[in-house]
C-alpha cells in the first residue's frame, strides 16, 4: 500500500487547484493586475470601480465550479460503487435529466429563478426530479444486471424526461422558453452570491455526510451479499446513497445547467492515478480531480470568449475516458 | 455455537426442511443435499436473512434476526461461489476488507490488522500474492482468496454457499483438504454446503443431509457416503 504516494498526488491536486483558481481570476478581456485582485478580494478598493463587479464574477464561476466539479464527481464515484458499474454517473444515468424536468416544471410554469418562491420551488423540485430518478433506478436495477443495459436505461429516461420537456414548450412563453434553453447549455458564470452561498453551503453539507458512506462502498465492491456479512446496513447505504447523490447532483444542475461527463470520468481517472482502494483516500482525490476538471473546463470556456458551451467542453474531455473504460469493460467481459 | 430448535423452513407454499434439534460447536461440516433441497435457504436462515421458518436459531446464544449488521459481522463469515469484485483490487486489498467490521469510520488498516491477515495468507499460504492483482487470478485462486478475506474476519462461525461451484478437480481437492486443516487449527465451526462428496468421509467431522424435507446430522464418518447415497436413493 504506497499510503505516501497516493497522499503527496492528494496535496499536488490542493496546489493544483489553487494555481488554476488564481488563473481563472486573472484572465478575461479585461486586464486586472494581480495585486488589484489581491487588494479587492482583502475587501479593499481599487481605483477602476467597475473591476470589484467583474472581480466578483469571476470568483463565483471559480468558486461554482470547484464545488460542482466536487460534487459531480463525487456523486459519480457513489452511483459506480453501488451499481458495480464504470459506467455510472449523475447524467448518463439520467439523475441530472430528472433535476432538470424539475426545473423545467418551475420556470416554464413562469416562475423566474429570480424571486423567492421560484428560487426555493426550483431547488425543490430539481431534488425531487433527482431522486425520483434514482428510486426508479434502484427498483429496476434489481431486475437488469448487464452495466450497459443499465446505462442504456439511464439514457432512455434522459430522452424521455426531454421529449416532456419539449411538450412543456408548447405552453410556454418565448422569455421563459429562452431562459430554459439558456440554463440548459450548463454553466459556472453569471452566479449571483446568494446562490453560490446556497450552492457551496448545500453542497458542503453533503460532501461531509458522504463520510458515512466510506466504509459500506469499500464493501459494496464485493456485491451486497457480501457487504451485508461484512456489517453494512443495507437499507440505511441505499437511503443515503439516494439523498446524497441526489441532493449533489440536482444542486449543481439547478444552478448551473446539466453539466455531463465529469461525473462518470472523474473515478476513472482517480482509479488509474491513486493506488488506494480504501474511500477514505478515493473519496478525497475525486473531490479534488473534479474540482480540476472543472475548473481547467471553466477556463477553456473563458478562453473561447464564452462561446464555447460548458458541455462541449466536458464532452472533449469526459466522452474519450467513457470510450476507454467500454473498451477495457469489454475485454474483460469477453 | 451453532443451535437449532424445532426447526421448519419454508419458501412461501412450500415447506423445505424441518429439524428437530441440532447443536454443533467446531469441527468441519459438509451440507449436502440435491438441487433445490434448500442448502443455500439453511445458510441464509443462519444469516437471519431467511424469515419464513417457524423455530429457534441461535448463533452464540443470540438470535441472529435481533443482532445488528455490525454484530453478525463479527459471529458470522461468509464465502459465495462466485467471487466478484468491483475496482482493480490487489489480493491484499481483498484480504483486508475482511477487517472493516473492527475499523473506524475511515476503515484505516491498522498493526493488529495485519497481523491477522498475514496469520491467516500464512495459513493459505499465499502470502506471496499480496501485490498480485486481484482480477487476473485464475477462478481457484480467486476463490481461495475469498476464503482468506473470510477468516481474517476472524469469525466463530464460517459458512460457505458451494465454493467449489467453478472450481476444477484439482483444486475441490485442495480446497478440501485445506478446509479441514483450517477447522482443525483454528477450533472455528465451518458450515461448507457441496455436491462432492469424494472426500467428505475423510475431510469432514460431519454432514448436515437434507434429504425428504428434514435436515439430519450424520457424525459417522465411515458411513457417511452410504448413507447419503441411500437417501438420494442411488446405489
Amino acid at each position: 500500500m504506497k499510503i505516501k504516494a497516493d497522499i503527496l498526488l492528494l496535496l499536488a491536486g490542493l496546489l493544483l487547484i489553487t494555481l488554476l483558481f488564481g488563473l481563472n481570476l486573472l484572465i478575461g478581456d479585461v486586464h486586472i493586475p494581480w495585486s488589484d485582485i489581491t487588494t479587492l478580494l482583502s475587501g479593499g478598493e481599487v481605483e477602476q470601480k467597475t473591476w470589484s463587479y467583474i472581480v466578483e464574477s469571476r470568483l463565483n464561476r471559480s468558486v461554482a465550479a470547484v464545488f460542482s466539479g466536487a460534487a459531480l464527481a463525487v456523486a459519480g464515484i457513489i452511483l459506480q460503487v453501488y451499481f458495480r458499474n464504470p459506467l455510472a454517473g449523475p447524467g448518463v444515468l439520467g439523475i441530472t435529466s430528472g433535476a432538470s424536468l424539475g426545473v423545467a416544471f418551475v420556470i416554464l410554469g413562469g416562475a423566474g429563478a429570480a424571486s423567492i418562491a421560484g428560487g426555493i420551488g426550483i431547488i425543490a423540485a430539481g431534488i425531487i426530479g433527482a431522486m425520483a430518478v434514482l428510486a426508479l433506478l434502484m427498483f429496476v436495477s434489481r431486475f437488469v444486471h448487464n452495466p450497459v443495459t443499465l446505462l442504456v436505461l439511464g439514457l432512455m429516461f434522459g430522452y424521455f424526461t426531454s421529449a416532456i420537456i419539449n411538450v412543456l414548450f408548447l405552453w410556454a412563453n418565448l422569455d421563459d422558453t429562452r431562459e430554459y434553453v439558456l440554463w440548459g447549455l450548463g454553466s459556472f458564470e453569471g452566479i449571483s452570491t446568494e446562490n453560490l452561498i446556497v450552492l457551496v453551503s448545500v453542497i458542503g453539507l453533503f460532501l461531509l455526510m458522504a463520510v458515512f458512506l466510506i466504509k459500506p462502498l469499500n464493501a459494496l465492491v464485493l456485491g451486497s451479499e457480501y457487504a451485508s456479512s461484512l456489517g453494512v446496513n443495507l437499507k440505511t447505504t441505499k437511503l443515503l446513497v439516494i439523498s446524497i447523490t441526489g441532493v449533489l447532483a440536482a444542486v449543481v444542475t439547478v444552478y448551473c445547467g446539466p453539466i455531463s461527463f465529469i461525473g462518470v470520468a472523474v473515478p476513472q481517472l482517480v482509479r488509474i492515478l491513486w493506488t488506494s482502494k480504501n474511500h477514505t483516500v478515493q473519496i478525497p482525490a475525486v473531490i479534488i480531480l473534479g474540482a480540476i476538471l472543472a475548473l481547467l473546463s471553466d477556463i477553456t470556456v473563458r478562453l473561447s470568449g464564452n462561446s464555447l458551451p460548458l458541455n462541449t467542453v466536458t464532452a472533449l474531455i469526459g466522452a474519450p475516458v467513457i470510450i476507454y473504460t467500454i473498451i477495457k469493460l469489454n475485454k474483460r467481459l469477453a | 455455537m451453532l443451535e437449532l430448535k424445532d426447526i421448519t423452513v419454508a419458501v412461501g407454499e412450500r415447506r423445505l426442511f424441518a429439524v428437530k434439534s441440532l447443536v454443533l460447536q467446531k469441527g468441519m461440516i459438509a451440507l449436502v443435499g440435491r438441487n433445490g433441497s434448500g442448502k443455500s435457504t439453511f445458510i441464509r436462515t443462519i444469516l437471519g436473512e431467511h424469515a419464513d421458518f417457524s423455530g429457534t436459531v441461535l448463533v452464540d446464544g443470540k438470535n441472529p434476526e435481533s443482532l445488528s449488521a455490525l454484530q453478525k459481522s463479527r459471529l458470522v463469515s461468509v464465502v459465495y461461489s462466485r467471487p466478484r469484485i468491483f475496482g482493480n483490487h490487489t489480493v491484499l486489498d481483498v484480504l483486508a476488507l475482511g477487517r472493516l467490521p473492527y475499523q473506524n469510520l475511515f476503515s484505516k488498516i491498522s498493526a493488529a490488522d495485519l497481523h491477522v491477515i498475514d496469520q491467516m495468507a500464512g495459513l493459505l499460504k499465499i502470502k506471496d500474492w499480496y501485490a498480485k492483482s486481484f482480477n487476473v487470478l485464475s477462478d481457484g485462486e480467486k476463490q481461495l482468496v475469498m476464503i482468506g478475506r473470510a477468516l481474517v474476519q476472524d469469525t466463530p462461525l464460517l459458512l460457505m454457499d458451494e465454493p467449489a461451484a467453478f472450481l476444477d478437480v484439482v483444486n475441490r481437492f485442495e480446497l478440501s483438504v485445506l478446509l479441514k486443516k483450517i477447522a482443525d487449527e483454528t477450533g472455528k465451526l465451518i458450515i461448507c454446503s457441496t455436491h462432492q462428496l469424494d472426500r467428505v468421509e475423510k475431510d469432514c467431522d460431519g454432514v448436515l443431509l437434507l434429504a425428504d424435507e428434514e435436515l439430519k446430522l450424520l457424525t459417522d464418518s465411515s458411513n457417511f457416503l452410504k448413507t447419503i447415497n441411500a437417501s438420494f436413493g442411488i446405489s
